[in-house]
């Protein structure tokens, strides 16, 4: 029953995203143009559909990615854009974007760095990646990053730095089939894989004596989920840019929505029609002034954590 | 005897905690463990659990090196219940409980029709069968250590180590929880160690207790054996009186 709800909800934002913009498609205008394949309709098949399915990719991938971290790092508070994947992957970004260079290729090489960075401080020679460890030196990255970021856009000139400000957001203007690709290769196989891990993250959740005790190979498994887990999120922000708080609302949004525990799926679901959603509200809202998806994926999805937590701390279970 | 420990030494943080330990607890019976605070016996029930790497000695558990064997087949023999186990956000009793069951899953397969009625016997053993839908969260105190209790039970393991099971429990669950703990062994057969830092408990739910301090063993026993006025003395430098307890016959400790 929830399922179905879920299933039609997808079905109808996905509909929306394709029929809104400055052109409205009546429904039967975007089925014709459907059924007429990509030859014949450029505004949906060249433009409207690669960009919903980067939204629906990046959002999932994002939302994965963060429920991941939460659950490892037993932090509901945990996400790439708290632990300084996402602010390496900006500053990697900006600073590609102002030495002339590609933003996809320096957010990815600065998520990466940003986590291998976290990932070495954080290992300890007994027990290998400590959790608390890794959410302290993770914060203390990001505000590093975040600080060289402002350094590059304070001494760049009005125009790049506008350019930047505008990537910083986070958003899908523009974003086609190469992007949808290339979103989608890295969330496929990366987000199965997380998603049949889904019984170890079960178990290391207890804690680590208890995950340890129920036959979990902790050693092996915390550094590959998180390995996976950081590649998704940089990759994503790589794609679309930081879309705040996507990350980070997924995981309690699935949470509030099942049964308790990881609930990964969930937790794609949920980032992908945060995103879906707020793109929808980019296009729609004020499609003038082209504001970034990234400034309503915030708008949308603080008010929604909001009345998640609300609501649990009513049910006693916060 | 079934699990044997043989000159264990255990550093952590690089600080000797247990110094050339030796003891052996009889299989199927119910063994405790007791000593003032920082006396190693937390890390002597981690370590029989194949928790903590070993700086030297063995440990073995039905004449098999604990170290030795793999995860998955040590987490089918052994079950632990740490001393502040805390159940994540908005989990369910049934789900905790069913968390018992991994070990015994095959890897990409749901849980059978075996596996969920383990965990509805679990449930029905600790007397939790109506409160599975409840979120642990919302269970009272003495309740929450009984789903924690199911969920070992669920893991089906001989060898059950529990750390304090009573702390943060009013008397009345304090003693409903070590009765819980005694039928795992007279009734389910299985060997049980536990921690305790009631000696008066200790000695009316144990069948043997292992005295320490320091990282050493002081005493090894029946209960009337160990808890005397020297050995307590040894233990916490303390004067006391030991009594009789007219119903169980068991020692009892009155400190002076």
């Amino acid at each position: 029953m929830r399922a179905a709800v879920l299933f039609v909800a997808f079905l109808v934002l996905t509909g929306l995203s394709l029929a809104a913009g400055r052109n409205w498609l009546t429904p039967i205008a975007l089925w014709q143009g459907l059924a007429a394949g990509p030859a014949e309709d450029f505004l949906i098949w060249g433009l409207r559909l690669p960009r919903v399915i980067c939204a629906l990719t990046v959002g999932a991938g994002l939302g994965l990615s963060g429920a991941v971290f939460q659950s490892l790092l037993r932090n509901p508070l945990a996400s790439p854009d708290v632990i300084g994947i996402t602010q390496g992957a900006a500053f990697g970004a900006v600073a590609s974007l102002l030495a002339g260079g590609a933003a996809m290729a320096g957010a990815w090489g600065g998520g990466l760095l940003a986590m291998c960075m976290i990932f070495g401080l954080s290992l300890t020679r007994q027990q290998g990646i400590e959790p608390r460890r890794m959410v302290l030196y993770g914060i203390a990255t990001g505000i590093t990053a975040s600080a060289g970021l402002n350094i590059l856009i304070t001494r760049a000139g009005d125009a790049a730095a506008g350019q930047a400000m505008a990537w910083l957001a986070g958003s899908l203007n523009g974003r086609g089939w190469p992007d949808a690709a290339i979103a989608f290769a890295l969330f496929l196989p990366i987000g199965v894989g997380l998603t049949a891990a889904s019984r170890v993250l079960d178990r290391i959740e207890l804690g680590d004596d208890l995950a340890r005790a129920l036959g979990t190979r902790l050693a092996l498994w915390r550094p590959l989920l998180i390995l996976a887990a950081a590649f998704l999120a940089a990759g994503m922000v790589a794609v679309a840019g930081p879309l705040a708080f996507v990350a980070f609302a997924a995981g309690p949004i699935a949470r509030g929505l099942g049964r308790g525990g990881p609930n990964l799926p969930g937790a794609a679901f949920a980032g992908a029609m945060l995103v879906l959603l707020a793109d929808l509200a980019a296009r729609v809202l004020a499609p003038s002034a082209l504001l970034p998806a990234g400034l309503y994926t915030a708008v949308l999805g603080a008010p929604w954590l909001i009345w998640v937590v609300t609501r649990r701390i009513s049910h006693g279970q916060l | 005897m079934s699990v044997s420990i043989e000159n264990l030494k255990v550093s952590l943080g690089g600080r000797s905690i247990l110094k050339g330990l030796s003891l052996d607890l009889p299989g199927g019976e119910v063994s405790g463990l007791i000593g003032p605070n920082g006396c190693g016996k937390t890390t002597l029930l981690r370590s029989i659990a194949g928790l903590l790497p070993l700086q030297g000695g063995s440990i073995s558990w039905r004449h098999r090196q604990v170290a030795q064997m793999k995860a998955g087949e040590r987490a089918r023999q052994i079950a632990i219940l740490p001393q502040s186990a805390q159940a994540p956000e908005g989990m369910k009793v049934a789900d905790l409980v069913a968390r018992g069951r991994s070990p015994h899953l095959r890897p990409f397969r749901p849980m059978s029709r075996a596996d969920r009625d383990a965990v509805q016997r679990a449930l029905a053993d600790v007397g939790l069968e109506h409160l599975g839908d409840r979120p642990v969260a919302a269970l009272s105190g003495g309740q929450r250590q009984r789903a924690w209790i199911a969920m070992v039970l669920a893991q089906d393991t001989p060898l059950v180590l529990l750390d304090e099971p009573t702390t943060f429990l009013d008397l009345p669950h304090q003693v409903d929880i070590l009765r819980l703990a005694r039928r795992l062994s007279t009734e389910h057969g299985k060997t049980v160690v536990m921690v305790l830092h009631d000696l008066n408990f200790a000695a009316r739910f144990c069948d043997r207790i292992a005295a320490l301090k320091e990282g050493q063993l002081v005493a090894e026993g029946a209960p009337e054996t160990v808890l005397t006025q020297q050995t307590i003395g040894q233990m916490f430098g303390m004067t006391c009186r030991i009594l009789s307890d007219p119903r169980h016959n068991t020692p009892f400790v009155l400190p002076d």
